[in-house]
């Protein structure tokens, strides 16, 4: 029984020494700081030179592709715009006819007003010449 | 027999707008430029449903020509015959031929603003069409404010406006800029789906253009009664 004991107090005692001297939680390292660990093991090491150079070329040829597709697709939005644009451009056909109708409407118009005139005056100096003629007489 | 004929051709007129402006936006195709050995359309920039204008500005251009010849002709006979019924036509063609280059001057600016992005271009045909209509006008004002020697005058200035409608004819396909009609501006190579609505508006305006001179012939008929009248009482002292 006091050997059990005195195992559980050695226990005890390098649990505690243990939990005393243990070394603490490791300092937070700064992107700088990593970058400098990256380089030194890319300078040390070239096939994980070659590695990282790889991954981040592609990384960089996906990121042209994906503003390229955008670029393109900006660019058909666009002309397919201009062309409906053009294929329905209804404003210059309606204006073109309304401009038809208008000058057809006021040029019958005038006709009409200056036969009405015409037909009063023809009307008028027939009578008054029939009022002069037998006046005369 | 002509008291019937204005009102016959104002109907026809009437029925072939309806019909037309109905066949135009349903049965035409939408326009594209001309390539060779491909369907014949007008050629030009930019048409697409533009285009639509030319089914009405082409026949106005047509009537105007028409009219002018019409108006040049008669004051050929008028000056050679001084009879004045070819001068009353004369006059009614003139008169109408303003108000149909007036379309023709309107509906190709905006043409040219929907095509060209102008509203006016200085190009050969575009300026003589301005120069025929100036003529016109022209004309008509000498009629109105030159007096008795105004009928002579302005005959002889129909006479020049008719000389001028072949140039600017010819002027399409002579490397202008101007829109053509089918391959080298002869309409007559349009493409079979437009060419018949083509042809159906030129007999509606035609027929348009008929209503207008035969009534404008009458007005000009019953100026001269009311000149005669004014002279006879003015002769005759009966009117002061």
């Amino acid at each position: 029984m006091r050997t059990i004991i005195g195992f559980i107090r050695l226990v005890l005692v390098l649990f505690v020494v243990g939990v005393a001297f243990a070394p603490g939680p490791a300092a937070a390292q700064t992107p700088d700081d990593l970058r400098k660990t990256c380089v030194e093991a890319m300078n040390k090491n070239e096939a994980f030179a070659d590695d990282i150079i790889r991954i981040a070329e592609g990384k960089r040829a996906k990121k042209i592709d994906d503003e390229l597709i955008l670029n393109d697709r900006c660019t058909i939005k666009l002309h397919n715009d201009a062309q409906q644009s053009i294929a329905k451009n209804e404003r210059h056909v309606i204006l073109a006819y309304a401009a038809m109708w208008v000058v057809a409407a006021g040029f019958v118009l005038f006709l009409w007003r200056r036969q009405q005139a015409l037909k009063a005056e023809i009307v008028r100096l027939r009578h008054d010449l029939d009022v002069a003629t037998k006046d005369a007489k | 027999m002509s008291r019937y004929l204005t009102p016959a051709f104002a109907l026809a007129g009437a029925i072939g707008l309806a019909l037309t402006v109905w066949l135009i936006f349903t049965a035409t195709p939408l326009a594209v430029d001309y390539t060779p050995g491909s369907r014949v359309y007008v050629s030009g920039t930019s048409l697409f449903y533009n285009q639509k204008i030319f089914y009405y500005h082409v026949p106005h251009a047509f009537m105007m020509f028409l009219a002018v010849g019409i108006s040049g002709v008669c004051s050929i006979i008028f000056l050679a015959k001084r009879d004045p019924k070819w001068d009353d036509v004369a006059l009614a063609s003139a008169e109408v031929a303003v108000a149909f280059g007036a379309v023709v001057l309107l509906t190709g600016s905006i043409w040219a603003k929907a095509a060209w992005d102008h509203w006016w271009i200085w190009e050969k045909r575009l300026t003589m069409s301005l120069l025929l209509w100036l003529t016109l006008v022209g004309y008509v004002l000498v009629r109105r404010f030159a007096g008795a020697s105004g009928e002579r005058l302005s005959a002889g200035m129909a006479v020049f406006a008719m000389i001028g409608v072949p140039f600017i004819y010819v002027m399409v396909g002579a490397g202008d800029n101007h829109p053509k009609a089918g391959a080298e501006g002869n309409v007559a190579t349009l493409d079979p789906a437009m060419r018949g609505i083509f042809w159906a508006c030129v007999a509606t305006f035609f027929c348009w253009f008929m209503a207008l001179v035969t009534n404008r012939v009458q007005s000009a008929r019953m100026e001269r009664e009311v000149r005669e009248l004014r002279e006879k009482g003015l002769d005759a002292g009966l009117l002061a």
